[in-house]
């Protein structure tokens, strides 16, 4: 495990090897897939932790490619200095299972360019890391919660874990891939978000379409609300619940609350006031009859 | 039932890592049910833990705090209303779902001060890197860790410490119809987390097929399993049809729709 989030074989500034400057004005690129792998590695234990509203994570950042800095800038310990606070200093914020991705690219022309690659580093960091970020977002966090998150949590409330091992089953498979990541970043160079653009929009669609289908099923089957009203006139009595309601739409009463929690959210009502007024509202119906759980 | 020494420690580890992991490791993050199940099974009551977790996974879909957003935490949500259920031990979950919300709800207050107390973790950083110290810098990374592990575990020892006093002061002086009340927002919480999420989802577009999930479940009582099953079904002929025949027109969808808010 030595060289899991170390390289085996790390020098002190006064060991290592300097810089080899090419006749254009790069350098020898030096990193090899194992240091990117180590980026990735380390990059797992931060990922977002160190979100802070002075420069988001770019501490995360520093973190993961600590070592290939040191490796890239070898004996010149006064440029890996400049370079570890171009680190620290530059805003970055993205989903993290991809932003390996985008930082693999920023090692890159760094790796090449040096200290004179470093602004065109930050311009991709901070510019692609929206982007990066909205694929990530549908891609890793959006969908598996829609498809996966809700079979486990449908499959959990009826008894069964067999939702939630699925569901760790593709996340630990996701997760051997991100582990590595840095080296496709680091490969692609910065044309790996905009190469992806047309297919991923109809990817997106598709899933989305498999998304909204499974959340129209558990609309009806995890959204309970029944009421116990009976209508009384004269000698008849008629249960309004599976009389009347059942007979125009089976579990109604669910649907239009989705409906209107769907509503709400989208004018902006903060989430706090419509679990409250949830609780608010059924303590008052639970007092006087009107609903039953 | 009584929590001992050994149930004790492995339910402040697992709260402890499990607000760890949330943000850094993320090795299972929004994992609710899974968590609720762990904790579950340390208390010798799975089943409890499956349902609470199933509940408290349904209801946070979507909240996932995207953008650095701050959400509710359902995750510590989901651990003290296992907890409270399990340790109260009648069967019941709704008092101890209730408390595990409220939580969720006052806790999210404490993430704003987490990203006030890492600008303050980042000014450490930034000095050492100034000073080139660099093996304190890459340690003090480490600052925001342990803060996030006594977010987690704190309250989980409050909790195991007076939890069921709480829940037995609850049920001894609360009226019928709060419980009552509690039972029936239990089971409807869970709309917040479609909400949320559909909100996130191209809904105008393809809203057909939020109609399609809804008859497959209402009127051939499908579950959920088959019932993403046909959904993929359509996504794949989705899929071909579009990549194969159209690129062009593809590019103009522009997915405006799912804005990351």
């Amino acid at each position: 495990m030595s060289n899991f989030f170390k390289p085996k074989e790390f020098k002190d500034f006064n060991e290592a090897p300097a810089p080899v400057q090419l006749p254009d004005g790069s350098y020898e690129p030096v990193l090899t897939d194992e240091d990117l792998k180590i980026c990735s590695r380390r990059m797992c234990l931060m990922d977002t932790v160190s979100y802070s509203y002075a420069t988001q994570n770019a501490p995360c950042a520093m973190f993961a490619s600590y070592y290939a800095l040191r490796k890239i800038y070898g004996n010149d310990e006064d440029a890996f200095n400049t370079a570890i606070l171009n680190q620290l200093d530059c805003v970055f914020n993205a989903t993290p299972p991809v932003s390996g991705l985008l930082l693999g690219a920023g090692l890159a022309m760094e790796d090449k360019g040096h200290l004179n690659g470093i602004h065109a580093e930050n311009d991709l960091k901070v510019g692609l890391m929206g982007p990066i970020s909205g694929i990530g977002d549908v891609f890793i966090w959006i969908l598996p919660m829609t498809i996966l998150g809700s079979i486990a949590g449908y499959m959990a409330q009826q008894g069964s874990p067999v939702g939630i091992l699925l569901w760790l089953a593709v996340w630990v498979a996701l997760y051997f891939w991100r582990m590595q990541n840095y080296v496709q970043g680091y490969k692609a160079g910065a044309s790996v978000v905009t190469k992806m653009g047309d297919k991923l929009n109809v990817l997106t669609d598709a899933a989305s379409i498999l998304g909204l289908t499974v959340v129209g099923s558990l609309i009806y089957s995890s959204v309970k609300l029944t009421t116990p009203l009976v209508f009384q006139y004269g000698e008849i009595s008629l249960g309004i619940q599976e009389g009347v309601l059942d007979q125009i739409f089976p579990n109604i009463l669910g649907l239009l609350l989705a409906v209107m929690v769907y509503k709400l959210i989208k004018k902006g009502v903060k989430l706090n006031w419509i679990i409250l007024g949830i609780l608010a509202v059924s303590c008052v119906c639970a007092a006087f009859g009107i609903l039953a759980a | 039932m009584d929590v001992n020494a050994l149930q004790f420690v492995l339910l402040v580890l697992l709260a402890g890592f499990r607000a760890v992991d949330a943000y850094s490791t993320q090795a299972i993050p929004f994992m609710h049910a899974l968590v609720c199940w762990l904790a579950g099974i340390i208390l010798g009551d799975p089943n409890t833990g499956l349902i609470v977790g199933g509940t408290i996974q349904l209801m946070s879909m979507g909240a996932a705090g995207l953008g650095g957003s701050s959400a509710p935490d359902y995750g510590m949500a989901g651990m003290v209303a296992t907890v409270t259920a399990c340790i109260t031990g009648n069967g019941d979950i709704s008092v101890g779902l209730a408390i595990g919300v409220v939580v969720a709800m006052l806790y999210v207050q404490l993430d704003v001060i987490f990203k006030i107390y890492n600008s303050w973790v980042f000014k450490v950083i930034r000095g050492y890197a100034v000073k080139r110290e660099y093996n304190k810098m890459l340690a003090s990374c480490f600052l925001s860790h342990l803060w996030l592990f006594l977010q987690g575990a704190l309250p989980m020892i409050i909790v195991l410490a007076f939890g069921q006093q709480a829940v037995e002061a609850i049920n001894a002086f609360m009226p019928q119809w709060f419980t009552d009340g509690l039972s029936i927002a239990a089971g409807v919480l869970p709309v917040t987390g479609f909400a949320i999420l559909l909100t996130f989802m191209p809904v105008n577009k393809f809203y057909a097929f939020l109609i399609a999930g809804y008859v497959l479940a209402a009127y051939l009582n499908l579950s959920v399993l088959p019932i993403a099953l046909l959904g993929a079904v359509v996504a794949i002929e989705y899929f071909r049809n579009k990549s194969e025949a159209a690129p062009v027109a593809a590019a103009t969808v522009n997915g405006g729709e799912l804005e990351d808010e």
